[in-house]
């Protein structure tokens, strides 16, 4: 199972000029509520790099459920339908991974983590291709305080390892492979490109003239903070939840093995009294696992993804605070209050 | 003797009939711009088949028909032999089904075309969108200019947008018949107005498009894009505004340059605010207590953080089989 994962490295990602507008308008349609669809492009296996140039958004979104990235979904027949219409048109493309428009920290999900290996699992096997599946997470609530907030995301190798071993999650192969909550994903390095056409045009319209809010202090930071304290809350009742289900699962474990315990000790005894009694007696090695079933495992993957969750959330109140804090302070530096 | 020529003035709401005189504008969001501009790359110059990258504009249109906004563009495959045009008509449809399961608002308002000319082959494409899918308001043709009419030089995209008035007679015309006229593909084209529009999440990241444009890799990079990052760029940004203007002002009063009346009204007005009806203790309370909020907030986040990284270390996960081996 646990074979190397032969991605080329370093590779990096372009991004065409056209789709990170266009993602800024959909997360801008969307906000406050989530969105996300399919990416596509190509790769060049020469230079290793990942050229994203055309987005769609899910006809179905984050309304109902958490079923957007799911295969059985009409998402899914939705992103091939329209790779083939690209191609058709000829431009040569395939699917590249999915984008999501969301404060930092809800694009951390088991299906769409699942569905991204899904995507890796399968371009490696049916196109023999080693390039990882790619998530663009865009936060259109910055924007609304002229902050660009952007990144291109891959699942890491750290959590690549521990998902093809076999025995997944345990804290040896943590450990081993180094893999926390603060890394099953990681940053690829990217660029925004303009074509040299896109380029004359951005400098004609001449958008420096256009006046910035960079600045002012806004009621956004408020709706932010709610927004994401609100989300932090969610993350840590799931969390509690998941903790509580751990701590029962090692109190009834540690009550099992005494159990046990106490068992093959008695059964070494009466073994050793047979023994006494008769010396050719025949007796057998005490088993267990016939007598005691030992509990379930909760999922130390879920708690994994929650624990991200929590984690960026309140990253986010730290770094949007302190972005409100130098505002203000500089205010009120310059009004001499 | 020739037949009179009619023009019928140009209105988009319907095709015959309607009188009524509104201006049309077009607007086109910043992003399907840039769409459109980098669909100019997708034409097949080696091509015999095709001189031109045609496709299809979805937006919508208000209610009275005056305006209408360009949400999206896809092109649409076509072939140009001699006299016969060949249009991909299955494609545009089901490609229109896919967008408009995405964005059910979208309508299709109309087609876009990398070449400036308007040609024979423009009237067809036109007729085919007037009569399809565009039907029963005109079409708006957009097209994108983007090499000197004269020295072919590459030039920044001129976009223009046009709708358009049947030729001569109309199709049912009696006399029409009689002559036995061809009746398909003429039309005049007549200019209107375009703007561009501007989102606010969209000028945060043409701000960064914009940067980019002026250095010569004509890109920039996503690392190190952190908030406090970009918030002391733009301090850096306005601080030297300041200087500029401030060296500019001292220089029109000591008499060196003229002043521009503008500026200084724009100043006057700016500088001379003073925040009256204010309680100026209260404000300053308010700020103050703003500041500690924000600071809690910061506060208790690294507090949750600090309890998130304690749990991780103190949940170990080992299976059951192995604890009991121990």
């Amino acid at each position: 199972m646990s074979e190397e994962i032969p991605f080329p490295k370093p590779f990096s990602v372009e991004i065409n000029a056209s789709v990170a507008l266009k993602l800024a308008k959909i997360g801008e349609n969307h906000y406050p509520g989530t969105s996300s669809g399919p990416i596509y492009g190509f790769d060049n296996k020469e230079t290793s790099v990942i050229n994203i140039c055309h987005l769609i958004s899910f006809p179905t979104q984050h309304t109902s459920g958490d079923d957007v990235f799911n295969t059985r979904s009409s998402n899914a027949k939705f992103q091939t339908e329209f790779l083939s219409k690209l191609r058709e048109s000829k431009i040569g493309a395939k699917l590249l991974g999915w984008f999501i428009t969301c404060i930092s920290g809800k694009h951390l999900r088991q299906t769409l983590i699942e569905s991204i290996l899904r995507l890796q699992e399968t371009n490696r096997k049916e196109h023999r291709d080693d390039f990882p599946a790619l998530l663009v997470v865009y936060d259109p609530s910055s924007a609304l305080d002229s902050l660009l907030s952007l990144k291109v995301l891959r699942i890491s190798d750290a959590f690549l390892k521990t998902w093809d071993s076999e025995t997944r999650f345990i804290a040896k192969n943590l450990i081993e492979n180094r893999l926390s909550y603060k890394n099953i994903f990681e940053s690829v390095p990217a660029t925004i490109r303009n074509s040299h056409l896109i380029n004359l045009k951005i400098q004609e319209l001449d958008i420096s003239a256009i006046y910035g809010e960079d600045l002012e202090l806004t009621s956004n930071y408020l709706n932010g903070t709610v927004q994401n304290a609100e989300q932090l809350t969610e993350a840590i009742d799931n969390f509690n939840h998941n903790l509580g289900n751990f701590n029962y699962f090692q109190r009834s474990l540690s009550r099992e093995i005494t159990k046990v315990k106490q068992w093959k000790l008695r059964a070494q005894q009466e073994n050793s009294q047979k023994l006494k009694i008769d010396p050719k007696a025949q007796v057998s090695e005490p088993d267990w696992t016939t007598q005691f079933k030992l509990p379930q495992v909760p999922s130390k993957y879920e708690n994994l993804v929650i624990s991200g969750q929590v984690d960026s959330f309140c990253n986010n109140l730290e770094s949007t605070g302190s972005v409100e804090h130098a505002k203000t302070s500089g205010i009120k530096e310059s009004l001499d209050l | 003797m020739s037949p009179p020529l009619h023009i019928v003035k140009p209105t988009i709401v319907a095709p015959l009939g309607s009188s009524a005189d509104i201006p049309i504008t077009v607007k086109i969001e910043s992003s399907t711009l840039l769409q459109l501009i980098e669909s100019i790359y997708e034409n097949d110059d080696d091509s015999e088949t095709q001189t031109r990258t045609v496709g299809t504009l979805l937006g919508t249109r208000s209610d009275d028909g005056s305006s209408i906004d360009v949400k999206e563009c896809y092109i649409v495959p076509h072939k140009e032999e001699d006299d016969e045009l060949t249009i991909e008509e299955a494609y545009h449809i089901s490609t229109y089904h896919l967008y408009k399961r995405a964005n059910p608002e979208l309508q299709v308002i109309g087609w876009f075309s990398t070449s400036p000319e308007l040609d024979a082959y423009t009237g067809l494409f036109h007729e085919f969108y007037a009569k399809g899918s565009c039907a029963p308001y005109q079409p708006v043709l957009l097209t994108l200019q983007y090499r000197e009419e004269e020295s072919g030089a590459i030039i920044s995209p001129i976009i223009k947008t046009y709708i358009s008035s049947p030729v001569g007679l109309p199709t049912y015309s009696t006399i029409a018949s009689k002559l036995n006229l061809d009746k398909t593909g003429f039309y005049a084209f007549v200019p209107i107005p375009n703007e561009i529009s501007y989102s606010k999440n969209e000028l945060t990241t043409l701000k960064y498009l914009s940067g980019a444009s002026k250095k010569e890799e004509r890109s920039f990079d996503l690392e190190g894009l952190d908030e406090l990052h970009q918030m002391s760029s733009a301090v850096s940004q306005i601080s030297d505004l300041i200087k500029i203007l401030r060296d500019y002002a001292g220089r029109a009063s000591k008499g060196d340059i003229k002043g521009d009346d503008k500026i200084g009204q724009l100043l006057l007005s700016n500088l001379n605010y003073k925040p009256s009806g204010v309680d100026i203790e209260a404000f300053k309370k308010d700020f103050e207590s703003h500041l500690n909020d924000t600071l809690l907030i910061q506060y208790l986040a690294s507090c949750v953080k600090q309890q998130l990284d304690l749990s991780a270390k103190l949940t170990n996960f080992v299976a059951p089989e192995d604890a009991i081996k121990e």
